[in-house]
C-alpha cells in the first residue's frame, strides 16, 4: 500500500477542492448540452482523458452564479468527462442516449437496485442510474422494510424518482432574538407511515410548537409539509444556528439554517410585516403584497423598523418590481 | 550447253585426279555455300600459272567461266558471289541461285579437277539472332526502344539473316509468354531482303472483373486476343525465339497507401488512403477479396469486429495501373474493470470503501504507463494508477484504498477511464462505494 500512497501522489492537476463549479446532473447524454453553474464569468473547460475539448458556451446569470450551456460534439466518446472552472471541477458521465437515466432521491447512503445495478445514495441522496429502456423494479429498504417501485424507462429520458424527501425550511432566513419562526418540513415516504416519527433538534433554550397534525399518517410517495412553530430566546447569541428534524422511520435528518440577528434587511421586515396588526410577525410567509408595499412607501426617507437605517426609495422600488413578477 | 556437258565430262572423267579444286568463302554449319556470301575458288596442284574454272548452277545449267591468277602456289579466282535475283550484285562475278542449289565447278588445268557444292540459308549477321521490343512514342510517333511494358502499342522484332531464304518475304513466329501465359506472335520479314521480322502488338492493363488484380491484356492490331495474364510487381514479359530470348519488365503505377498496417481498435473509424499518386484518376478498393462502392483515394474503414482486412488498392492514373496492399488489424476495445486486490475477482457493487482494489486492463497494444481512476462528481480527484503488464495485453494497477488513498467513501462513485489515444472511443467503468 506504500507503492499506493506514492503513485497516488501523482495526482494530475484537476479536482482540486473547493466550490466554484457546479453541474445539473454527474450523469449526462451525449446528445444533450451541459449545464454548468460557476461564479466567475469565465467559461468552464472540458476535458476528456486530460485532453480539452472544445465547448460552445451561452451563459445567463442566476443570481451570484453564471449559468453556462455548453454544447459538445454528440459524437465525442463517453465516458467520464472532466469540466473544470478556475477553482475547481466536476466529473461528469456521458452515456449513450440509447439508454435511460433514472434519477432516484432517497436518503443519504441509501442502497438502491434496479435493473441489476446497485448504487448507494449519496450524501445529498441521489443516487443515477443508466439502464436499457424497460420496464424496471426499483428496490430499496427503508426502516427495515423493502420498498418496491416500478419505473418506466425510456431511452434518452431522464426519469426521476423520489423515494424520500426530507427538506426543511424557516419562515425566514434571518430573525430576531425573542421571535417566533415557522419550522417546516415537506417530505415523501416510500412507505405508508402510520405516524409520522419526527423529533426536532434545535438549539439550546429554543422551543417549539407542533401544528396541528404534524404526527399524523404520511401516505406512500405524497408531498406533505408538517411545521412547527419555534421561540428563539430573547438571550439568543447573535449567529448561524442548524434546525434539525431526525425522520427516524425514514433514514433521513432535514437540515436548515437559520441565522439571528438584532437588524434584518428591508425586505425581511416588509415581507413578514403584519399590516393589520402593525408589527413584524416573522411567522408569516414571506410574501411582498401590496399592502406591504403601501406601508412601506410610507417610510421612505425614515428608518424602517428593526432595520437600524433609512429605507430608500431604490429598495421600495426593487421590492416594487419584486412585487410585479410575483404569480 | 556444249560447255556445260564438257564440265559434267570432266566432272565424270577426272574425279581421282590430283588437282586440288576448291571454294572459299563463307559457309554454314553443315558446310554449305552460305547465299549471298562471296567466295573464291582456288586450285592447288596445278603446273599452270594462269587458266578458268567454270561454274555450273545445275538446276539452271547457267555456267560462269572465272580466271585463275597465280597465288603463291595456287591458282585463285576474283571473288564470286552467290546471290538471289533480288539481291544487289556485291561483285563483277555472281552466280544467281537458290537455297538448296548444287554448284559444280570444274577445271581443265593440269589433269583436270572438278568439285561440288551446294547453296545453303545465308548466315546470321553479326549478333543475330537479335530480339527487341519497341513502343510507340504517342508523343513524336516514333518507335523507340522499349524499357518495359506498358499500355500502348508494341512492335516485337528479330533480327536474323538466316531467316531470309527466298525474295519474297517470310514469316516466323516468337512466344510471349507473362508468367504461366504464353502466345505465338507471327513475325513478318520487313522486306524482300531485310533479315528484320516483326509484329505489332498493343498492351493493355485492367482491373480485373472480380478479383483485386491487374491483369495484362496482349492483343494484335485487329484486336484479336494474345495473351492475358494477372500481373504483379516484378512480373515482366518474355520474348523467346529459337532460345533467345529478351525480357522487359511489366511497368506499374508506383502506388503508396497510408497508413501502412494499420492497426484499430473497434469502433474507430478511419481511413485507408492512397499517398502517392496525390491525385489519382481513378481508385478501385477491396477489402478481404470483395470489390467496395466507395471508388475515391480514401477508404473509410468501419471496424464493427476484431478481424483482418486485406486492402488492396488499384490506382489509375493516365493509363497506367498500379497494385498496392495493405492490412488493417481491428482489435478489441481495451477494457478496464476493478478487481478485488484481496481476490483478484470482480469488484462487486457496492464495493466497501476500505477494501484494496486493483484496475485490470485488458486488450491494450502496446505500452500503458497507468491508468487514470476518480470519483464521480464534485471533487473528481482524478489519479494515475501505475500499471504493470501481467499477460498478452493485460495490466495490472497497484492496489489502493478508495477510502484511504482517494478520499472517497459510501455514497461516491468511483470510475476508471482509458481514453484511447486517437480519442475515438474510452473504455470506462463505474463502482459505487458503500
Amino acid at each position: 500500500m506504500k507503492s499506493a500512497a506514492v503513485a497516488l501522489a501523482l495526482v494530475a492537476g484537476l479536482g482540486l477542492g473547493g466550490v466554484g463549479l457546479e453541474v445539473a446532473h454527474p450523469v449526462v447524454f451525449s446528445t444533450e448540452p451541459l449545464v454548468v453553474w460557476t461564479a466567475g464569468d469565465v467559461p468552464p473547460e472540458v476535458s476528456l482523458g486530460g485532453i480539452p475539448v472544445p465547448a460552445l458556451w451561452e451563459r445567463s446569470q442566476e443570481g451570484d452564479l453564471t449559468r453556462w450551456t455548453g454544447v459538445v460534439s454528440p459524437w465525442a466518446p463517453l465516458g467520464v468527462w472532466m469540466v473544470c472552472s478556475d477553482r475547481s471541477c466536476q466529473a461528469v458521465l456521458r452515456v449513450s442516449p440509447d439508454v435511460g437515466l433514472v434519477e432516484v432521491r432517497a436518503g443519504p447512503g441509501a442502497l438502491l437496485c434496479l435493473a441489476g445495478q446497485v448504487r448507494v445514495a449519496d450524501r445529498a441522496g441521489w443516487a443515477t442510474f443508466a439502464v436499457a429502456p424497460g420496464y424496471h423494479e426499483l428496490l430499496s429498504e427503508f426502516g427495515g422494510e423493502p420498498v418496491r417501485r416500478w419505473v418506466t424507462v425510456h431511452a434518452g429520458e431522464r426519469t426521476q424518482v423520489t423515494l424520500v424527501l426530507a427538506q426543511a425550511g424557516t419562515s425566514t432566513p434571518m430573525a430576531l432574538p425573542g421571535s417566533t419562526v415557522i419550522l417546516g418540513v415537506s417530505l415523501v415516504s416510500p412507505r405508508e407511515l402510520p405516524a409520522l416519527g419526527a423529533q426536532l433538534r434545535l438549539p439550546p433554550g429554543w422551543e417549539a410548537v407542533p401544528s396541528a397534525g404534524v404526527f399524523d399518517p404520511v401516505r406512500v410517495g405524497e408531498l406533505t409539509v408538517r411545521v412547527w412553530m419555534v421561540r428563539i430566546p430573547g438571550s439568543a447569541a447573535l449567529e448561524e444556528y442548524t434546525l434539525a428534524v431526525d425522520l427516524g422511520d425514514l433514514g433521513v435528518q432535514a437540515q436548515t439554517t437559520l441565522t439571528v440577528a438584532d437588524r434584518l434587511p428591508a425586505r425581511v421586515v416588509v415581507c413578514h410585516w403584519d399590516v393589520g396588526g402593525d408589527q413584524l410577525n416573522l411567522a408569516l410567509p414571506c410574501r411582498v403584497t401590496y399592502n406591504r408595499l403601501r406601508w412601506a412607501a410610507t417610510l421612505v426617507g425614515q428608518e424602517l423598523p428593526f432595520t437600524g437605517r433609512v429605507f430608500t426609495q431604490t429598495e421600495l422600488e426593487s421590492l416594487a418590481a419584486e412585487w410585479q413578477t410575483e404569480p | 550447253m556444249r560447255g556445260v556437258y564438257a564440265v559434267l565430262l570432266v566432272l565424270v572423267a577426272f574425279p581421282a585426279l590430283g588437282l586440288g579444286v576448291s571454294i572459299e568463302g563463307p559457309r554454314n554449319p553443315d558446310g554449305t555455300l552460305a547465299m549471298c556470301g562471296t567466295f573464291t575458288v582456288t586450285v592447288a596442284g596445278a603446273a599452270e600459272t594462269t587458266g578458268h574454272v567454270t561454274l555450273v548452277l545445275l538446276r539452271t545449267s547457267e555456267v560462269l567461266r572465272v580466271s585463275l591468277e597465280c597465288d603463291g602456289d595456287r591458282l585463285k579466282s576474283a571473288p564470286v558471289q552467290i546471290r538471289r535475283s533480288c539481291d544487289p550484285a556485291a561483285t563483277q562475278l555472281s552466280l544467281v541461285a537458290e537455297i538448296g542449289d548444287a554448284i559444280a565447278i570444274a577445271t581443265e588445268l593440269g589433269a583436270g579437277g572438278c568439285a561440288v557444292e551446294r547453296v545453303g540459308k545465308r548466315l546470321s549477321g553479326p549478333g543475330e539472332p537479335a530480339l527487341s521490343l519497341r513502343r510507340m512514342n504517342n508523343d513524336t510517333m516514333d518507335w523507340v526502344t522499349a524499357e518495359s511494358v506498358e499500355p500502348g502499342l508494341f512492335s516485337a522484332g528479330l533480327n536474323n539473316l538466316a531467316l531470309d531464304s527466298t525474295c519474297a518475304p517470310e514469316t516466323t513466329h516468337l512466344t510471349l509468354a507473362v508468367g504461366q501465359a504464353t502466345a505465338r506472335l507471327v513475325l513478318v520479314e520487313e522486306g524482300p531482303v531485310a533479315g528484320r521480322f516483326s509484329g505489332e502488338i498493343v498492351a493493355q492493363m485492367q482491373p480485373d472483373a472480380e478479383d483485386p488484380e491487374l491483369v495484362l491484356h496482349l492483343l494484335t492490331t485487329d484486336k484479336e486476343p494474345l495473351l492475358r495474364a494477372v500481373v504483379r510487381e516484378g512480373d515482366a514479359l518474355a520474348l523467346t525465339w529459337d532460345g533467345v530470348d529478351l525480357r522487359r519488365p511489366v511497368k506499374f503505377l508506383p502506388v503508396e497507401l497510408s497508413p501502412v498496417d494499420l492497426v484499430l481498435p473497434v469502433g474507430c473509424m478511419a481511413e485507408v488512403r492512397v499517398s502517392v499518386p496525390e491525385r489519382p484518376d481513378e481508385v478501385i478498393w477491396f477489402v478481404n477479396g470483395v470489390r467496395q462502392a466507395v471508388e475515391g483515394p480514401s477508404l473509410p474503414v468501419c471496424p464493427d469486429a476484431p478481424r483482418t482486412l486485406d486492402v488492396v488498392a488499384l490506382v489509375r492514373q493516365g493509363l497506367l495501373w498500379g497494385r498496392q496492399q495493405t492490412t488493417v488489424t481491428i482489435v478489441p476495445q481495451v477494457r478496464v474493470s476493478f478487481i478485488s486486490a484481496e481476490t483478484g475477482l470482480p469488484a462487486n457493487e457496492p464495493w466497501r470503501c476500505a477494501a484494496p482494489l486493483q484496475v485490470k486492463v485488458e486488450h491494450v497494444q502496446g505500452e500503458l504507463e497507468s491508468i487514470l481512476v476518480g470519483k464521480l462528481g464534485a471533487d473528481p480527484r482524478p489519479c494515475k494508477l501505475p500499471v504493470a503488464r501481467v499477460g498478452d495485453g493485460v495490466w495490472l494497477s497497484i492496489p489502493f484504498r478508495p477510502a484511504a488513498d482517494l478520499g472517497v467513501c459510501g455514497g461516491d462513485v468511483l470510475w476508471v477511464q482509458y481514453v484511447d489515444f486517437r480519442g475515438c472511443y474510452t473504455a470506462y467503468v463505474v463502482l459505487p462505494l458503500r
